[in-house]
């Protein structure tokens, strides 16, 4: 399963008008591995959602919202964007790669935009190594079975969370065809240290889980 | 870019040579206090050349009160175009239709 | 989504302005921060011009030359630095108020922003835009020049004719029975009064809305001034003549953006003016209330017994649909959420904010997302 290389696109029905090339159940037709989930607002994409993309197997989540700007709900956009920034809790787990994220915000008329960038997304995801951590029959949590927990944990966790990405931003320069030539180093570095990293995101995660219970 | 600047600091110029009302031959007091007498006479060479199509635009247009001021309302709109276009030429560099993420330290 | 003629305009005409100036200056998006920004900057030109006018129609001052309204406002235009620029700018700042306005309202309309649970938004947004015009009346009226007087008296006809209270109100529009040296100063307050009510009618037009965008960035902020500079250079305000109370001025200039309704009143006489301006009114309240194929809105809904009371939900809800309320005794948390259905809009940000999957659009679970994105995932590429 890691070596079939999917690209989740979690796509705001108002952005970038898709309708033309994907089929009914969400495969793209003009881009090879790329699949849309459809929602009434990028706004509505929660970070457990990205998560739950790649621990399904996926090996990259694309987020397309409307421009920033014109968000038909206000402000959906300028929400799930700072969610991905980590400037606005809740926000994606610190194991999750970043490179293998992306967002785009596109209007309805910019469908030839989106299959572009998406179509150089996924080669670059095509040319990271797998995703070592993430086999698809990992159990996804049951959102229905998880009691609920205590507010004052998990949240801290968070804010703590977006406070190091504020301060990491200035790193955030890197184009995907810089973090290309990264990843190709980081290949040979994981062919040569094992999958210990795995390991270790195992390891943070399970931890977060506990916290969480 | 430069255009823009450019077109704000000579709009910019032209304010205080529009509120002489175009006119740099009487100089007012402080002018002379702050002994910058030459700089109001740069103004009326750089400027002056413009200042009749200006009074007869603004007389066909039946203008009231001090032509100058008129004068200087365009200046300011002009300086502030120039402004504008400038910070916008800055600004939309951070515009972004597609973004990665920071990566978590 | 299906988009129609009118979205599609939009659409081409925002892309376009994306192409030019990127969208964090596409002044579309900006659509209710400029009329609010133009307010601002007829705030500041007003409070200038107030200094120096005189609301009276003959000598308040026992001087020797006559100082009246009229006289003021001639001797701000010619004595005052810079007075006849900022009468200019205070006009044009006027006009450019109801273009922005107008562009606001059909930008909202045509792209589907109006109804439903935005329907505060709109009837306010009537009602702003009716203060608008009538503020815009009343400041022809207090020049008080041949065009004023023509206008109180057009007013006061068609004031005259309202049944039952069309003496009260002629009454208290002239501040007398007849025009008087105390009708400016009713006009007057009129001008003003109403300018700061627009702050409480906004309050209300705001109020369904979180973090409305009020403060358009300064590049637009600059172009418009500029804008309104130029006109103020090309189209300078001109003289024009005293009011004479013995005389009766048959015609004046329009002003196309204020004085609209006096050349309907013109043309069709003060019945046809009420019942015109009625319909017109009645069928722009109206807009929001098509009679057919209203899809309700489906609200979110909270699952109390995961929601933990964190309100992120709360805090990012575009609608201020939802109030944190106190959690009902037993529960381990102090706080619930509670969605307010009538407030809605269906847009699932909540889902986005809520890391306990305690909240929910019923037509689309999130549940139903994840094994979506799960089956996708999973799946043989095609
Ligand atoms: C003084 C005049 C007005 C001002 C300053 C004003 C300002 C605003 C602002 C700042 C917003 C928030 C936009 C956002 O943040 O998403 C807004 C929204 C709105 N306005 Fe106005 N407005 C005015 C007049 C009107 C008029 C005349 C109408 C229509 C009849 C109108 C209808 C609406 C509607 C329906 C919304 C909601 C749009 C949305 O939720 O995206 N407004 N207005
Ligand atoms: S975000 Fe979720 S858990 Fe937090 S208050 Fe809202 S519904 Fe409750
Ligand atoms: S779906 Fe949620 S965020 Fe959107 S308006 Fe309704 S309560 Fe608010």
């Amino acid at each position: 399963m890691t070596d079939q290389k999917t690209v989740i696109t979690l796509l705001c029905e108002r952005a970038a008008d898709v309708d033309g090339i994907c089929d009914k159940a969400g495969n793209c037709t003009t881009v090879d591995g790329l699949k849309v989930v459809k929602l009434p607002c990028s706004g509505m994409v929660q970070p457990l959602m990205i998560e739950g993309a790649f621990k399904a197997g996926a090996s990259g989540v694309i987020v397309t919202g409307c421009q920033i700007g014109d968000c038909y709900y206000r402000e959906g956009n300028r929400m799930i964007r700072e969610r991905l920034l980590g400037e606005r809790t809740p926000g994606l787990k610190k194991t999750v790669e970043r490179r293998r994220v992306l967002a785009l915000w596109l209007s309805r008329l910019q469908r030839g935009k989106f299959e572009a960038e998406a179509k150089e997304f996924v080669a670059y995801i095509k040319g990271l190594e797998p995703l070592a951590a993430a086999p698809a029959a990992a159990p996804k949590p049951a959102p229905a079975a998880k009691p609920a927990a205590p507010a004052v944990a998990p949240s801290e966790d968070k804010k703590e969370d977006a406070k190091a990405a504020i301060e990491s931003k200035p790193t955030a320069e890197t184009t995907p065809a810089d973090a290309d030539k990264a990843a190709e180093a980081k290949v040979d570095a994981a062919t040569t240290s094992g999958d210990k990293p795995a390991e270790e995101k195992k390891a943070e995660e399970s931890k977060a889980e506990e916290k969480k219970d | 870019m430069a255009a823009a600047i450019g077109l704000c600091l000579w709009a910019s110029a032209m304010m205080p040579w529009a509120e002489l009302d175009m006119n740099v031959d009487n100089l007012p007091h402080t002018f002379k206090l702050l002994h910058i007498e030459p700089v109001g006479k740069a103004l009326g060479e750089i400027y002056g050349g413009s200042a009749d199509k200006h009074k007869t635009h603004l007389e066909s247009q039946k203008a009231e009160g001090k032509k100058g001021e008129y004068v200087y309302s365009l200046a300011i709109g002009l300086a502030l175009l120039g402004a504008a276009i400038a910070i916008a030429a800055i600004g939309s560099a951070d515009d972004e239709e597609k973004m990665t993420l920071p990566e978590k330290k | 989504m299906k988009t129609n003629i009118w979205t599609q305009i939009f659409l081409v005409t925002e892309d376009l302005l994306n192409k030019i100036s990127t969208s964090k200056y596409n002044p579309l998006y900006y659509h209710g921060a400029l009329p609010q920004f133009i307010m601002y900057i007829l705030f500041l030109s007003g409070l200038l011009l107030f200094a120096y006018y005189v609301p009276t129609i003959d000598n308040a001052y026992f001087s020797k030359n006559l100082v009246n309204a009229y006289t003021s406002v001639a001797y701000i235009t010619n004595d005052i630095p810079f007075g006849a620029v900022i009468r200019a700018v205070h006009r044009y700042a006027g006009d450019a108020m109801v273009v922005a306005i107008l562009i606001h309202m059909v930008r909202v309309w045509f792209t589907d922003r109006y109804r439903q649970y935005r329907w505060v938004q709109w009837e306010s947004g009537i009602v702003l835009l009716l203060m608008v015009l009538f503020i815009g009346q009343t400041g022809y009226y207090l020049i008080w020049d041949e065009r004023s007087l023509l206008l109180t008296r057009m007013t006061v006809s068609a004031l005259e004719v309202v049944p039952v209270i069309g003496e009260p109100l002629r009454n208290w529009f002239l501040n007398g029975r007849t025009i008087s040296n105390l009708t400016l100063s009713n006009f007057l307050f009129i001008h003003i009064g109403l300018s700061f009510s627009l702050l409480f009618a906004l309050w209300i037009h705001y109020v369904r809305m979180s973090r409305p965008v009020i403060t358009p960035p300064p590049a637009l902020n600059y172009i418009l001034m500029t804008i309104i500079f130029a006109v103020v250079y090309f189209f300078p305000i001109t003289a024009t003549k005293i009011a004479d109370l013995n005389s009766q001025p048959t015609s004046m200039d329009i002003d196309v953006f204020f004085l609209l309704p006096y050349a309907v009143l013109g043309a069709l006489g003060t019945t046809g003016f009420w019942i015109s301006m009625i319909l017109i009114t009645a069928a722009l309240c109206l807009i929001p209330y098509p009679f057919t194929n209203k899809k309700p809105v489906e609200s979110a809904e909270v699952v109390d017994s995961k929601c933990t009371g964190c309100s992120f939900c709360f805090k990012d809800c575009p609608f201020q649909a939802i109030e944190m309320v106190p959690a009902p005794a037993g529960s381990r948390f102090k706080l619930l959420a509670t969605v307010k259905p009538y407030r809605c809009s269906g847009c699932g940000v909540c889902v986005g904010a809520c890391a306990f999957d305690a909240i929910d659009l019923p037509n689309l679970l999130d549940s139903d997302v994840n094994e979506k994105i799960k089956q996708l995932a999973n799946s043989q590429s095609a």
